[in-house]
């Protein structure tokens, strides 16, 4: 019985999100990035190296790097894709047919758990199937060995991704992980988790706890290569490695690896896959089983308060309908101003006191802390507070199932798509005002012109993003990798609000203003489509 | 001030029409719309709410085609989906004030309006709490006071009475009733009751195609004297059912009293009876089921 349950859901879970486009998207994206990480020669860029050493393209080579790659890259957007097994239900209400049918929680979630890996694995497959088909474009040594293009896949992807897919359980089951708090918060332990596997020479001396459990198996692989090109030339030191997609500076030695052996990792991957299981126990013993009454004490008491039934209001008085005021045309008066005090009623009514005081504690430091401070940390971090908020633009109706009332009004598109755009600007403007009088003060115009291009950006990506996939979770992953990257890690390209003061004065931020047009224009045909549709 | 719906369809994927040629002309009052689940009333409904676009065909409100000039309809629209959410955070006010905005509505009139309606839908002991904690008969009363917020001239409700309470469901039939007399009303539902009481017009659709438009009393003269009651012991009630369209079954001592729609007598011992709207809309839904399988 349980089995069964177990597979049916699976099944249906299965089916319904592999017919997304969110899923065809990572899929291509997937396919892409690999194809990217094996550049020809010619190449202006590299991707993975040791030092002056890079891995002739054999099938060892390609199979670790793509390897790594996906599992890097399923680690965070693979999170976001499938965490809305358990939430789908909720919405839905099929949550509470199956909270009547004899299915444990454990059994429930499990079935949750495989289906989200079983996406997963989806995407890994069509990995495996790029790196063959690259061996043939690119490689350069030896004959195509399909062992050493899928192990590394079975043995440093699969277990992550039983991480991952239990990790995205456990964050749909506790209440507060559910939406964007915890979105934002898996985007912190991944990158943090990300940054203590590096192997670096004092790590691989003595590896901290993220990198033994090494979660992405990312410590194991790169550690080893290492050793092996130590081996191969005892001046290489250990750590030294390029990571990622890094403009080439000079040519690089090429040196054959011949992978390694991979069942020396097994204990460590089913030691992750043990790590995982625990964390759907935990989610077990927290699931509520859909009784919304069993959520945590401050929700609890505001359904109480708030749940009003018919027979208290059944004495109030009712008005004939005789005596409701007419309107006549000239009651009719549309301003994109009242609709843009709206919708940022509509965005900030929820929002939680902490938040505001935080938003308020940054906006109030950003006045007066050291120019260095608030380039190095307050000014990304006042570009990351608002997330929660843009990240419901574009999306709200079709998460509240409002598009109906809301499509039907007269001039939709001409007054209510402005007003988002300009309320998510106003929530930018608000909060970076601070920083705008700094470089007011300063003169420093080229600063004022990429904060400008922050203004207009975050809102404009987010509208465009939640406009065409209908959810705020697409926006706040590809949102916070680009955050990381750019504003708080300075890479120029990626600094769409000159956080760094190199990349204001290169002048990146023209650029970003033409992109958030692009991305409005886009926006506004997805909606105009939405409503057609 | 008059709909014109003329020859509308609405195709879905290649070989699959949700409506087919839909034609029918209304003016002021209360047009009920009648069809089994899945007949194309709730796609029609959105056609006419400007939110989908049709096929094939047009529709004219007041002489002017909604495709080509959503806006003038919009102007004078209320629309209450068959499923809708609202903002869970909002209290009824918050969301009513939203809506009006959105549809453009001066401050201080919707502030008015707003608390009227508020009344008048029986929420005015509630409005100040969050709409997240409504019970689903509440929040369809929040949307019924959305889709008259603008004084609509067009007002289209898709199975309103859903999650209602008999006795509020009551209260609504009325309250349409009391407004039909100076706007259109298109009431979509597979409740015939509910039509019954209210409508001056009826549609019955099926399969996306329109069966019969006409007012109540000349539907019931198409089946008047093809109603009969019947009682027949209970054994011989499978094959009844196989014989005859029967609107309903009753157990008693005396065998099970069936009411046949039926344009001969069943027996000889049938007692011709008078026909309700359920006998008619049976009867055309089952004749329309007839022709399609010759």
């Amino acid at each position: 019985m349980t089995l069964v349950a177990i597979y049916q859901t699976l099944r249906a879970d299965l089916l319904e999100r592999v017919r997304r486009y969110s899923f065809l998207v990572v899929l291509l994206l997937t396919v892409f990035i690999a194809y990217l990480h094996v550049p020809p020669a010619s190449a202006g860029y590299v991707v993975m190296r040791f030092g002056a050493y890079q891995g002739l393209y054999n099938s060892a080579w390609i199979g670790s790097l793509v390897a790594l790659r996906t599992s890097l890259l399923l680690g965070l957007l693979g999170f976001y894709i499938i965490k809305d097994a358990i939430e789908r239900d909720r919405v839905t209400g099929v949550g509470q047919i199956i909270a009547t049918t004899p299915i444990g929680k454990l059994s429930y979630l499990f079935g949750k758990m495989l289906s989200n890996l079983a996406v997963l694995l989806a995407i890994v497959l069509a990995a495996i199937i790029a790196s063959i088909i690259l061996y043939f474009l690119r490689g350069q040594e030896g004959h195509l060995d399909i062992a050493a293009i899928v192990m590394p896949f079975i043995v440093v992807v699969v277990p992550h991704l039983f991480f991952t897919a239990s990790a995205a359980v456990f964050f749909e089951v506790i209440p507060f992980l559910r939406h964007s708090l915890g979105n934002i918060l898996y985007f912190i332990f991944y990158f943090f988790q990300l940054q203590q596997s590096v192997p670096s020479p004092g790590r691989m001396a003595a590896s901290n706890l993220f990198a033994k459990l090494d979660l992405m198996g990312y410590f194991s692989v790169m550690s080893r290569i290492m050793l092996d090109v130590k081996n191969m030339d005892p001046r290489y030191t250990y750590g030294s490695l390029s990571y990622g997609i890094i403009a080439k500076q000079s040519e690089a030695k090429f040196f054959l690896w011949q992978g390694m052996d991979w069942t020396v990792l097994l204990p460590g991957r089913l030691t992750v896959i043990g790590v995982a299981l625990l964390v759907l126990l935990a989610a077990a013993v927290f699931f509520d089983r859909f009784d919304s009454f069993q959520a945590p004490k401050i929700k609890k008491l505001r359904v109480k308060n708030s749940v009003v039934q018919s027979s208290e209001i059944a004495a109030a008085g009712i008005l004939p309908i005789k005596n409701l005021s007419p309107m006549g045309a000239a009651r009719l008066q549309f301003s994109v101003l009242r609709l843009v005090k709206s919708e940022l009623f509509l965005m900030l009514k929820g929002v939680r006191i902490m938040w505001a005081a935080g938003a308020a504690g940054l906006w109030a430091v950003s006045l007066i802390c050291p120019f260095e401070m608030l380039r190095q940390f307050i000014y990304p971090l006042l570009w990351i507070w608002p997330v929660v908020l843009w990240s419901s633009l574009g999306c709200r109706e079709n998460k509240h199932g409002t598009e109906a009332m809301v499509f039907s009004c007269p001039h939709f598109m001409k007054h209510q798509f402005p007003a988002m755009l300009l309320s998510g600007m106003l929530v930018a403007v608000a909060l970076g005002s601070g920083v705008c009088i700094r470089f007011l003060a300063a003169g420093d115009v080229p600063s004022l012109l990429a904060w400008g291009a922050g203004i207009l950006f975050a809102p404009a990506l987010a509208l465009c993003l939640g406009v065409w996939s209908g959810s705020s979770r697409v926006f706040e992953s590809i949102y916070l990798l680009l955050w990381y990257i750019g504003p708080l890690n300075k890479l120029p390209a990626l600094d769409f609000i000159g956080a760094g003061e190199a990349s204001a004065h290169m002048g990146i931020s023209i650029y970003y203003y033409l992109i958030s047009v692009l991305l409005v224009s886009t926006a506004y045909i997805g909606r105009r489509r939405q409503l057609e549709n | 001030m008059e709909l014109l719906i003329d020859k509308v369809s609405k195709r879905y994927g290649r070989n699959s029409w949700g409506l087919k040629a839909f034609s029918l002309k209304t003016g002021p009052g209360v047009l009920g719309l009648l069809g089994p689940n899945g007949a194309g009333k709730s796609t029609l409904m959105r056609i006419i709410a400007s939110i989908t676009k049709a096929t094939e065909g047009e529709i004219m409100w007041n002489g002017r085609d909604i495709a080509i000039e959503p806006g003038e309809l919009r102007r004078s629209l209320g629309y209450l989906p068959q499923d809708f959410g609202v903002y869970p955070n909002l209290n009824a006010v918050e969301f009513l004030s939203y809506m009006a905005a959105l549809k453009g509505i001066q401050g201080s009139f919707a502030r008015r309006r707003i608390d009227e309606l508020l009344q008048l839908v029986n929420l005015a002991e509630a409005k100040k709490k969050p709409l997240g904690g409504f019970s689903g008969g509440m929040r369809q009363r929040v949307g019924i006071a959305q889709a008259l917020i603008n004084d609509p001239k067009l007002l289209i409700v898709d199975e309103p009475t859903v999650g209602l309470d008999p006795e509020e469901r009551v209260r609504f039939r009325n309250l349409l009733s009391d407004l039909s007399g100076e706007r259109i009303v298109i009431l979509s539902t597979h409740i015939v009751s509910d039509v019954e009481a209210i409508a001056t017009e009826i549609a019955i659709m099926s399969g996306g195609k329109l069966l019969k438009h006409a007012e109540p009393e000349a539907l019931l003269k198409e089946v008047e004297g093809k109603v009969w009651e019947y009682v027949i012991p209970g054994s011989k009630l499978e094959e009844a059912r196989k014989r005859w369209m029967i609107s309903s079954t009753v157990r008693r001592s005396d065998g099970v009293h069936l009411r046949v729609v039926a344009a001969d007598a069943p027996g000889r011992e049938a007692i011709a009876a008078a026909a309700s709207l359920e006998d008619a809309y049976l009867y055309y839904i089952s004749a329309s089921r007839e022709d399609e399988k010759v």
